[in-house]
């Protein structure tokens, strides 16, 4: 037994028998049987589901169909079910015939198999174990079908119920008895239960195998959605980490696809660079274990760092995570330090979740466009070796604040320093002021490229020939050898103190 | 019994009740009778028993639209002319027209024929009711031929047609109304008195005289279960009309929903011109060639094209003449000739297992 | 601005109103010589608006005169109806079925002709045009100075009717001619019996307009005169000296107009609950749906475009009866005597009104005088109106579906809230002057009423040459085009016709080019 409706929930009919009318839905059903002939109304039982089969169906309109409700009333028969096509108008007659004999008025839509849907309708009739297997089957195809469908866990759950034709839970595990719950693992952890109720009959074992099967579909959807959620994340960030270790850096190719995901590339950039430093030693011998613990790190300094507002893009890899923030309007040093508190929750929280985790944490300056990003990718990095010098763990650390520039203020302080920095740089300065100004600014580019022509043109926004040209005849002028490498620091620190 | 001017309303109430919702509005064909016998004195109604057995009866009908003969008016000579290619055909005399079908308008025209022609109607028609073919006529059960048919204009064009059998001069007839205008007189079944005796429907219209007089004083329901044997169907508002054409013809279904006594229940009619099948929540009720005739508050009858939402309306059915209900009248009548797949159920019997 | 008047049998109605506002209404007795009646009324508006209503941009008249004068046998033109439709229709001659005295009033003056047409536009006849030249020539012979010509299927063809006028007018110079296409729609006896009672009317017409005209042009208003016609629409004076019949039964038009234009609804039930009667009629588009039977004046039947009203004899003088079936309410009536009659107003009648008051319905006169009748009976009688009532809204309308219910009359108390079958019920104000605003708010219009053969046409062709006639009518009638819309369209497939014939009729209205002269319904 079961009632039209719970028929019309059948899994197998996929919904392709629906209520013509809302009336008798909640009747019982006792057995179903196919017509093929209008005039056989004699035969079926009460209580049964009639099925008129193509050619009656065609046949049951106008009168035909008042004179069929009404001796299927006279049969008590529990709902009629037609082969058609959605019906535009019904006939007064036959709503009220259908309503006065409390009978079920249904449709099948035409190119439904007859067959397989009248074996789905008695299986669901015969009831006890052989109903909730049929039932239990059902549950399991739809949890098959999950993954393709795409449903969350609380989805799946109310598609399973359904078709269960009774409660399931999604949650802690009811209070009472009869209750039969299995746990949902979240990242290892147990989550939410699902529970439905047991009748302490050998159908409970069907009841907690198939809970058990869902708890486990439901917590891979589970982490299937959070990593669906970080697709779009993962794209940007291996992007971006492209972006920041490639050399030689920087094609147009890369920076297009960039700007493509959204990346505010030609914006103003700040890098923090977070270095997990002793994930092998919290997982020890399990690199499994310490990358998953690396990504859950990743995955909650980007929550976090996205909780302080602005545009967060990460990058990185393994033990090194790179939080992006970006401004698409032009942003002063002094964001730097917004960007260093954001950096200090980070930190906060992900020592929160792995509490012994221990993170070092470097800061960039504020540099514009995709140059400007590995030169705060570098800073930042910079920031941390200096930290490293002096032991300062699990806190942000600035680019300036590495002393950098505090440095070369003292020695460039020093009269013998600015001698030789004029000494050094005299032939350019003889060129004018304008000139020579040029001339160190392109010099600084280029060694601050670590001798890139093709970044410092981009960094000048020149073309890669005339910054070739140009060092060239700079190079002449101040007769020193780009090949030494101290000459070349040398000639670094000097156009850096000369920007002081 | 003599139809005079004060008849005509009788017989046209009478008629339109025997039409069972087909016929047409009778109005037209009252003015026209009223006027022959105006010009020309009373018509005498005769039984086939006063006629000699020798005497030419010429049942008489229109075909065509209601709609054009409302405008192209007859002339009034159709029936004289008619009259006069049988005799010279057969070559005896016309003794006397006769109504082909008892309903609206056409049973009314045949009175206005007969007093132009100055010769008396004999006291019978072909269907006891109204069908719309001209081969639905009980001498067709009985082997009669429906020929010759002749069929005039009120230009003077006449046609005579030789068919070998009814439903060819249908079919033949039809065309040669639209060539006409689409409105035509002719007739149909000419026979002696003899043949005829067996043959029509006997006495009707007496008898719708004499239903459409009572019907004028008393309660319409009491007045037809005592004259015809009608059976009361409900009583209730016209709550739905639903109208299609095809093949020229309209079609429909109604819906009548009960009160008073009746309330809760629906009945459902299907007509085509005619009512056809009456179904009261699902059950048949009535059905062709029983009469079913929908009556309105005051007694008259509501022909199917009249059928509109909100009407009070009684319905009522009443048995057909005998000669339907044989096999071969079924076969020619019955719902299944109509497209119903229903079998037919005398409607006194229906009523009695209800009962 | 614009001034609507309704001369009715008893009362004139005058009501100035500008736009959608009603500035002022007044309420005159009707008098014998129509010219001063009006007068007086427009006089009265003049002293209640307080403002000079010379100003206005158009008079609307509805009147009953030519209603009446039918009605009454009174002052009726000798008319010769001709027929064009040899050798079809001989059996029934134009005037057949018309009451003997009316008959005989106009002279019984009948000529049939050859012509005609069929109903997909053939000819029955040629037109023998010397046959109409002899029928013209015996008609001078007699004196006659108006001639109805009708022909059959001329809604169809319209060709001979209006080639036979051109060989009676050149025969009879001066004579007035009614065309039957022009006045009324298929079914040839109707249509023709409209046509003769216009022609009959004709020299009323002159006398009547002419006053009408004095009349407003005595309170010095130079402003463009119109008048109603049954359809709700309005014609020219001009029109209406040609076409008075138009005017038939413009009263319970103008009143349901009136009343649904002040409810601000256009696809309503409009009930009318006076003394003894109550009419309830049904509006589609702010239009009256038409009686689609026909419709008898003064005997005689037409098929003019008619509104289809419904009377019952239930109002507020309705007397209250109590038999062994129970109650009965109706049709007996106090009728304007209520005032004195009622029980509330110290009368010794138990009438419908009493009973609304004893059942707190209204407060009028005194409710003291109700007190002490039995409840149940009260209770019982209120509801056995309302379930008539309902039942009679239920009738007019052409489905199940709920609709507003306008309610107007001096007996509108006598309806509860909540009746059955209306989606809400509205009681406008300034009902009383309803005949007079539904003339006001008038617009003019254009009707076809055709015969298509869908075997030569499409479908849609023949929708869409019909409608495009209908406008055409309205736009030739005066109406601003821009305002031109289609508010009614049947299409009636006609059985036992070849060929999938329909029967298409179209109605379209726009609003009155005001200050524009001539306005005539094509």
């Amino acid at each position: 037994m079961a009632t039209v409706a719970e028929l019309l929930r059948i899994p197998r009919l996929g919904g392709a028998m629906e209520p013509v009318l809302p009336v008798a839905l909640d009747r019982q059903v006792e057995s179903v049987a196919v017509l093929e002939d209008l005039h056989a109304l004699n035969t079926p039982p009460p209580g049964s589901l009639v099925i008129l089969a193509r050619t009656a169906s065609r046949e049951a309109v106008g009168y035909r169909l008042d004179v069929l409700l009404r001796q299927a009333s006279a049969r008590d028969v529990a709902a009629l079910a037609l082969v058609r096509e959605p019906l535009p108008r019904l006939h007064r007659t036959v709503a009220e015939l259908a309503q006065r004999g409390n009978l079920a008025l249904l449709r099948i839509a035409p190119g439904t198999g007859l067959a397989d849907a009248v074996i789905a309708i008695q299986q669901e009739l015969a009831g006890g174990v052989n109903r909730l297997l049929d039932r239990a089957r059902a549950c399991l195809s739809l949890i098959d079908e999950a993954e393709r469908l795409q449903l969350g866990p609380p989805a799946l759950v109310e598609r399973v119920a359904e078709a269960l034709g009774d409660e399931v839970r999604l949650g802690p595990i009811p209070a009472g008895r009869g209750w039969l719950s299995a746990p949902i693992l979240i990242d290892g952890e147990p989550g939410p239960w699902v529970s439905t109720r047991g009748d302490g009959t050998d159908a409970d074992t069907v009841r907690r195998l198939l809970l058990h099967r869902l708890a486990s579909a439901a917590e891979r959807l589970e982490s299937a959605r959070q990593r669906a959620a970080d697709v779009p994340v993962q794209t940007r960030a291996e992007l971006l980490t492209e972006l920041l270790i490639r050399e030689p850096p920087a094609s147009r190719d890369l920076v297009h696809r960039a700007r493509q995901l959204d990346i505010p590339i030609d914006g103003w950039h700040v890098v923090v660079r977070l270095e997990l430093e002793n994930l092998a030693e919290l997982r020890p011998d399990d690199e499994m274990g310490a990358f998953n613990l690396a990504q859950l790190a990743t995955r909650v300094a980007m929550e976090s760092a996205r909780s302080t507002g602005g545009t967060w893009n990460r990058a990185g890899t393994g033990s090194t995570v790179l939080l992006i923030r970006s401004w698409q309007t032009e942003a002063g040093p002094e964001l730097q330090g917004e960007v260093a508190k954001a950096a200090e929750l980070v930190i906060g929280r992900v020592r929160a979740r792995i509490p012994r985790l221990s993170i070092r944490c470097g800061i960039g300056g504020v540099h514009v466009g995709s140059v400007g990003l590995r030169t705060s990718a570098l800073e930042a990095r910079a920031a941390i070796a200096a930290a490293l010098t002096v032991g300062r763990r699990n806190v942000a650390v600035r680019f300036d604040s590495t002393g950098l520039r505090r440095v070369l203020l003292q020695w460039y302080a020093l009269d013998d320093a600015r001698d030789s920095v004029a000494r050094l740089l005299e032939p350019l300065d003889r060129l004018g002021e304008r000139r020579s100004r040029e001339a160190i600014r392109t010099l600084r580019a280029y060694l601050d490229a670590h001798l890139s022509l093709s970044r410092a043109a981009e960094v000048l926004e020149l073309h890669r020939n005339t910054v070739a040209y140009r060092i060239q005849r700079i190079f002449e002028l101040l007769e020193v050898d780009p090949d030494d490498p101290e000459q070349c620091l040398m000639l670094q620190l000097a156009c850096r103190a000369r920007e002081l | 019994m003599t139809l005079g001017e004060p008849d005509l309303e009788a017989l046209a109430r009478g008629c339109a009740v025997f039409g069972g919702g087909g016929g047409g509005d009778p109005t037209l064909g009252y003015v026209m009778a009223r006027e022959a016998i105006r010009r020309n004195g009373p018509v005498p109604v005769v039984d086939l028993d006063e006629l000699p057995d020798d005497g030419l009866i010429l049942p008489v009908a229109m075909v065509g639209a209601p709609t054009v003969i409302e405008e192209k008016i007859p002339n009034g000579s159709e029936g004289e002319r008619i009259q006069a290619v049988y005799e010279r055909h057969f070559g005896r005399p016309v003794v006397a027209f006769a109504v082909a079908e008892l309903g609206g308008v056409e049973g009314m025209l045949p009175v206005a024929w007969a007093a132009h022609a100055r010769l008396p109607l004999a006291d019978c028609d072909l269907m006891g009711r109204a069908f719309p073919e001209i081969h639905m006529c009980t001498p067709n059960l009985h082997g009669l031929p429906i020929g010759p048919v002749v069929v005039t204009d009120e230009r003077g064009n006449i046609a005579t047609f030789t068919s070998i059998d009814a439903a060819w001069a249908e079919r033949l007839v039809r065309p040669t109304c639209t060539a006409m205008g689409s409105c035509a007189s002719l007739a149909i079944y000419p026979m002696t008195a003899a043949r005829a005796r067996g043959a029509v429907v006997r006495g009707s219209l007496t008898r719708a005289v004499q239903v459409g007089r009572l019907l004028e004083a008393g309660d319409p329901v009491a007045v037809l279960e005592a004259e015809v044997g009608a059976v009361r169907l409900i009583e209730g508002k016209v709550a739905d009309v639903e109208r299609w054409t095809t093949q020229g013809f309209a079609r429909g279904s109604a819906v009548i929903e009960g009160f008073g006594d009746d309330a809760g229940r629906l009945l459902r009619l299907e007509f085509q011109n005619e009512n056809l099948v009456a179904l009261l929540d699902g059950e048949v009720v009535a059905s062709v060639p029983d009469v079913i005739t929908v009556l309105d508050h005051g007694g008259g009858a509501v022909v199917s094209e009249r059928l509109r939402y909100g009407q009070r309306v009684t319905v009522i059915s009443f048995p057909c003449h005998p000669a339907w209900r044989t096999a071969t009248g079924l076969g020619l009548v019955g719902p299944r000739a109509w497209g119903y797949d229903l079998d037919y159920v005398p409607v006194e019997r229906i009523h009695a297992a209800r009962a | 601005m614009r001034i609507g008047i309704d001369v009715g049998g008893t009362n004139t109605d005058a009501v100035l109103m500008d736009g959608r506002r009603v500035l002022a209404e007044h309420k005159t007795p009707t008098t014998p010589d129509v010219t001063s009646g009006i007068v007086a009324a427009l006089k009265g508006l003049r002293g209640k608006a307080g403002l000079g209503i010379e100003d206005v941009s158009g008079v609307m008249i509805g009147t009953t005169h030519f209603t009446n004068a039918v009605v009454e046998r009174r002052r009726l033109t000798p008319t010769a109806a001709v027929r064009l439709g040899l050798p079809a229709t001989a059996a029934l001659p134009p005037m057949t079925d018309w009451p003997a005295d009316l008959r005989h009033a106009l002279g019984e003056h009948v000529f049939l002709c050859h012509g005609g047409f069929e109903f997909d536009g053939r000819r029955i006849a040629p037109l023998d045009e010397d046959e109409v030249r002899r029928v013209a020539e015996r008609i001078g012979a007699l004196g006659i100075r108006s001639v109805a010509i009708s022909s059959v299927f001329s809604p169809v063809n319209a060709e001979m009717e209006i080639r036979a006028a051109e060989i009676v007018t050149e025969t009879l110079p001066g004579v007035a001619v009614s065309l039957s296409h022009q006045i009324g729609r298929v079914g040839l006896l109707e249509r023709e019996n409209a046509t003769i009672l216009n022609a009959c009317l004709r020299d009323l017409a002159e006398g009547i307009t002419d006053a009408l005209e004095a009349a407003v042009r005595r309170v010095g208003i130079e402003a463009p005169l119109y008048i109603s016609q049954n359809d709700g629409t309005l014609m020219s004076v001009d029109y209406c000296r040609r076409y008075p019949v138009a005017t038939f039964t413009s009263g319970p038009t103008n009143s349901m107009r009136g009343a649904a234009f002040l409810s601000g609804e256009t696809d309503c039930v409009v009930v009318d609950v006076g003394g003894t009667t109550t009419d309830v009629g049904a509006l589609a588009h702010g239009f009256p749906r038409e009686a689609s039977l026909a419709v008898e004046v003064g005997g005689v039947r037409t098929n003019f475009r008619m509104p289809d009203v419904l009377s019952v004899g239930l109002g507020g003088g309705s007397l209250v009866e109590r038999s062994q079936d129970g109650l009965e309410i109706g049709p007996w009536s106090v009728g304007y005597r209520i005032t004195e009659r009622a029980l509330i107003f110290g009368g010794d009648a138990l009438t419908a009104t009493d009973l609304a008051v004893a059942a707190g319905l209204a407060e009028i006169g005194d409710p003291e005088r109700v007190r002490g009748l039995d409840r149940d009976l009260v209770e019982a009688g209120v509801g056995l109106i309302q379930e008539r009532l309902a039942e009679l809204v239920d009738r007019v309308k052409t489905s199940a579906e709920p609709l507003p219910v306008v309610i107007v009359g001096g007996g509108s108390i006598l309806v509860k809230e909540g009746l059955p079958g209306a989606s809400r019920v509205v009681k406008p104000d300034h009902f009383a002057v309803a005949n007079a605003i539904g003339a006001a708010i008038a617009q003019v219009g254009g009707e076809t009423d055709r015969i298509f053969s869908l075997a030569e046409l499409p479908r849609e062709q023949a929708l869409e040459a019909a409608q495009r006639e209908a406008v055409d009518k309205a736009v030739a009638a005066g109406a601003d085009p821009e305002s031109v819309q289609v508010v009614d369209m049947e299409e009636v497939p006609l059985a036992y016709l070849p060929s999938n014939a329909v029967r298409i009729r179209v109605k379209a209205v726009g609003d009155l080019r005001l200050g524009v002269a001539g306005a005539a319904r094509a």
